[in-house]
């Protein structure tokens, strides 16, 4: 009791420096707390699932004339059902699709639904989602089944019954048979809605078969004990029986092999390796905060040391033990430290959003975190008290009564040195994050005004949802060119900012067949886009020849190896003539080069899935406003929708954008709570140094002197921090930036411009008490007790 | 006899030379003697009282208290020694600013391990003999000089010390403060308890039954 009364005194004495190293800690911590929490849910995707043991991903690698050519695990549709037929090993199988987007109508009103999947019947038996409504076994069972999530459910529906209720999706109707919960954030395999595998088998132009139409992924869940291994082995057997046979001849063939459930997250995913990356950035990040806010604390105390120096005296005079004297000053840590844990899981629940929008994903919140992250945090929590605590505690308990008789209470040069190593390894940390801020900043700037090869200003994607708008198209196109503030129109299958669809074509002269990016689109996309011409012409309007003819790119050209391309062939379903060759763009991101690129206009690849708009203007909203009405008058059913051409591009950069926003939040904060440590900490040194400060002015140094005087010391500290800030960020961006296909330069400017800030920051705060204590008046700093 | 000192000597080595302190000390105290410890600045006064209060160590000689070798002690029970026996009074009080009149005279009776109804009654003892318990509540902040020191001495005798030690207890007090101080003491010491104070003021000096003058460290 004694103890806590003591050192809650003690606490408000100081209130000053309390309330300022609570708060640097708290802010630190519900930082450190937020990325725990992020990272422990990467580490936990897919945990949930009670066989997730058992549970595997069909993928396949591959080869062409013995040469590894590719990895995937999106595949045909028929390699599910039978491995599970063909395997005794394999319990249950389940076939989904990539998620899709469609619009479906609800009482002829039309829904757009993002994200759903196709999937197989045993779905909610291989994997642990929980069904609200409709029998797990039965659900997706029936053809033109649907499972809307709750969420789903309860935007179309309200609070009426779903199950039983019809979705209309190309004139068909679907039955909803159960609601599902929603997922959790921790899957790779989220949904909005799901529709019954069997529905696939169904629909019109959909092939289902074992020679194409790859879009689909297949799960095993293997009996319990069986070896993914004894599979793997026979598996060369049971793909030449259903595939390789067929594709010897071209000299393909495609292996199997079985991915982990709980490895697919971190190594098999497309974003495996990135992902990975930013959570190695995000650790360090963590560590790095959690060092600085630690540093902060036994400075802050050290600093505050000559007040606990005497008192810890007084208590020792008069008959206290170092053990007590110990027990005092780890309580009084321990309640700042509780508080500062408390005040940190406030703020990381009440900051949840904003922190979910910083990182661009779902993060489960403290009350969803589970008991992983309560360890974690606990962890952390008994390591910082530990850090924290002892040493300051076991410097200031060792004090010899003695001293304060004769009042000799300082910290000795051992703890003066420590305190400048912890604010220079603070100042090397922040020198490094605002290295990284700057980089990355300009990295992303890089690769927004990169010259993709074609002009993505003022340009409307306008989405063919409907096929009575894909229909209707000559008719749109005809509309909008009408209106006075369209430019260009143009039908095209893709929209080329994040890569294209893959067909195998046969090249001339070739008799294996080469994957090659596609793009289909009428005769206005070049203009529109400001793609130009190397050689030959583009597709001709309303000559029907042509409809027959492909344009390549440069680097197809350059592939093949050709002189002269115009007029050779590439054949699939029939031969076509290259009429033509564009200049290089980029169609895909800039984190690869430039591939190959056939662009067709026949619609062979299907109808047009997106009518791109060409406004001279920058202003697009009045324009926005006339299109819909235009379009609605057409196709009154239909959904309208637009995007931006030149923001879709950046959002292919998301990844690098969230990881951006994170790291420039989290710089500022760390440097925030170092500079708040800085300022605890120059307010009692000055306090130390005032009586200097008086016996100088005595001796007629002028105010502006001894505020150079003062600030002498952190200059250094600065500088010598940036010695050793610079080398090391200068590699570690050296490395981050490697990973770019087109990387911005690191330049010596992004060095100078982070020690200047930190420099300039660091002067400011320190100022704000050294200016103060240039101007006192020395003879109330003189003045003997 | 309260406390013996024989033949002290306590030195630091400065740029490779002795540097003495104190310097062949002899001195007998007896139980009930009020001693004035007088000499200039840096003769080695405080230095004394500390080697008596067991606070500094020494590194020739002999201290007996109350039949104990000091100089064969270990640490911890040196420590005990004189926080069984020994009371502090300072120059600059030294109280702990955080807490009040009656929290600063609980403080050494908590960790000489006295029991709460225990600790009460001698605080509520101590305040009445000292007529502070109007003050009880207040803060060292909220005190004048002549009660701050009050209540150090006050809180120096709570636990019954054999000896006082005081260094310069009045030097930071006004003449009338100053002349309070040492009637207390003169009272004090007319109960029993027996004291060593340091002192620069000669009139303060006379309150005690002796004098020994300090001269860079030696008994002059």
């Amino acid at each position: 009791m004694w103890d806590l009364k003591f050192a809650l005194k003690s606490l408000k004495k100081s209130l000053g420096i309390t309330l300022i190293n609570v708060l640097g800690f708290s802010l630190g911590l519900s930082a450190i707390f937020f990325l725990v929490q992020y990272l422990t849910n990467e580490y936990s995707f897919d945990d949930f699932h009670k066989n997730k043991g058992q549970i595997y991903r069909i993928a396949i690698k591959s080869y062409e004339n013995g040469q590894f050519e590719d990895e995937t695990f999106v595949y045909t549709s028929e390699v599910g059902k039978a491995i599970k037929s063909d395997f005794p090993e394999v319990d249950e199988y389940v076939s989904l699709t990539t998620p899709s987007n469609d619009v479906f109508y609800l009482d002829n009103a039309p829904h757009k639904i993002n994200d759903y999947i196709y999937a197989g019947a045993s779905f909610f038996d291989v994997f642990s989602f929980q069904l609200k409504e409709g029998d797990p076994d039965k659900v997706l069972l029936a053809p033109y089944s649907i499972v809307l999530t709750e969420t789903l459910a309860k935007n179309l529906f309200g609070n009426e019954e779903p199950v039983g209720r019809q979705l209309v999706l190309n004139e068909e109707p679907y039955t909803i048979t159960g609601v599902a919960q929603n997922p959790p954030t921790n899957t790779d395999l989220g949904f909005n809605m799901l529709v019954s595998f069997s529905t696939r088998y169904k629909q019109k132009n959909v092939y289902m078969g074992w020679n194409g139409g790859n879009q689909y992924v297949h799960y095993v869940k293997l009996v319990s004990k069986a070896d993914p291994l004894s599979i793997e082995k026979k598996a060369d057997a049971f793909m030449w029986k259903y595939i390789n046979k067929d594709y010897e001849e071209i000299g393909i063939k495609d292996l199997l092999y079985l991915q982990p459930l709980s490895d697919i997250h971190f190594r098999y995913n497309p974003e495996s390796a990135s992902l990975k990356r930013n959570m190695l950035i995000f650790s360090v990040i963590a560590v790095l905060l959690l060092a600085i806010v630690i540093i902060n604390f036994v400075n802050l105390f050290i600093a505050n040391a000559s007040k606990q120096l005497r008192n810890m005296g007084i208590v020792k005079v008069h008959g206290a033990s170092r053990v007590q004297t110990l027990k005092h000053l780890l309580l009084e840590i321990s309640i700042m430290i509780l508080f500062s844990i408390l005040v940190a899981l406030t703020l990381v629940q009440f900051l949840h959003p904003y922190f979910e929008a910083l990182a661009g994903k779902a993060v489960p919140s403290l009350m969803e975190s589970g008991w992983t992250f309560a360890l974690i945090l606990l962890g952390i929590v008994m390591a910082t008290t530990f850090l924290a605590g002892i040493f300051p505690s076991f410097l200031i308990s060792s004090v010899q009564p003695s001293k304060i008789i004769k009042n000799e209470l300082t910290v000795g040069q051992s703890g003066k040195k420590l305190k400048n190593g912890l604010v220079v390894f603070q100042f090397v940390v922040s020198i490094f994050l605002i290295v990284g801020t700057i980089t990355s900043e300009k990295q992303l700037n890089y690769m927004n005004r990169f010259d993709t090869g074609y002009n993505k200003e003022n340009v409307l994607v306008l989405p063919l949802q409907t096929q009575e708008l894909q229909q209707k198209i000559d008719l749109l196109k005809e509309e909008l060119n009408q209106m006075s503030l369209v430019k260009n129109v143009s039908a095209v299958s893709e929209v080329p900012y994040n890569g294209l669809t893959m067909n195998g074509y046969f090249p001339e002269g070739r008799t294996t067949p080469e994957m090659i990016n596609v793009i289909d689109v009428d005769e206005d996309f070049l203009a529109l886009l400001d793609i130009s011409m190397v050689s030959g012409n583009n597709f001709a309007k309303n000559m029907a020849t042509d409809d027959n003819s492909y344009l390549v790119n440069e680097s197809f050209v350059k592939k093949m190896g050709w002189e002269n391309p115009i007029g050779k062939t590439i054949t699939r379903n029939g031969e076509h003539k290259i009429i033509g060759v564009v200049k290089d763009f980029n169609f895909a991101s800039l984190r690869s080069n430039i591939k190959p690129l056939i662009i067709t206009n026949a619609s062979e690849i299907g109808p047009p899935n997106f009518l791109l708009v060409k406004s001279d203007r920058a202003n697009l909203s009045q324009l926005i406003g006339d299109i819909e009405n235009k379009w609605k008058a057409i196709s009154p059913n239909s959904l309208f929708e637009y995007q931006f051409l030149d923001q879709q591009f950046e959002k292919v950069y998301r990844a690098e954008l969230s990881i951006q926003k994170l790291l420039r939040s989290f710089s500022f904060l760390t440097i925030l709570v170092a500079l708040l440590g800085l300022l605890g900490l120059s307010r009692s040194s000055i306090n130390n140094r005032i009586k200097e400060i008086g016996i100088r002015k005595v001796n007629g140094a002028s105010s502006q002197e001894v505020l150079a005087l003062l600030n002498k010391d952190y200059v250094k500290l600065i500088l010598l921090s940036f010695l050793i800030a610079v080398p090391l960020a200068w590699y570690a961006m050296h490395k981050w930036l490697e990973s770019f296909a087109y990387q911005t330069s690191l330049s010596w400017w992004i060095f100078a411009l982070a020690g200047g800030i930190t420099l300039l920051v660091a002067l400011l705060t320190v100022s704000w008490q050294t200016i103060k204590a240039s101007r006192t008046n020395p003879a109330n700093s003189l003045k003997t007790e | 006899m309260l406390l013996q000192l024989n033949n002290i000597f306590k030195w630091v080595n400065s740029g490779g030379q002795r540097i003495f302190l104190l310097k062949d000390i002899n001195l007998e105290v007896e139980e009930g003697e009020f001693i004035s410890i007088m000499g200039p600045s840096g003769s080695g006064k405080s230095t004394l009282l500390n080697v008596i209060g067991m606070l500094d160590a020494f590194d020739e000689g002999e201290y007996n208290f109350l039949e104990e070798s000091v100089h064969d002690l270990k640490e911890k029970h040196r420590a005990n020694l004189y926080k069984e026996y020994i009371g502090f009074v300072f120059q600059s009080y030294h109280l702990l600013d955080e807490l009040t009149v009656q929290e600063n005279l609980e403080m050494p009776l908590i960790y000489k391990k006295f029991k709460g109804s225990e600790r009460k009654a001698m605080v509520a003892d101590m305040l009445d003999r000292f007529s502070i318990v109007g003050k009880k509540d207040l803060f060292p902040a909220q005190l004048s000089g002549g009660q701050q020191q009050l209540v150090g001495i006050a809180r120096a005798l709570i636990s019954n010390p054999k000896l006082i030690l005081a260094d310069e207890p009045t030097g930071n007090l006004n003449s009338k403060q100053g002349e309070e101080i040492m009637e207390l003491f003169k009272q004090l010491n007319e109960e029993g308890v027996t004291i060593i104070q340091v002192t620069h003021s000669e009139k303060n000096a006379e309150y005690g039954s002796r004098i020994i003058n300090l001269l860079d460290g030696r008994m002059i």
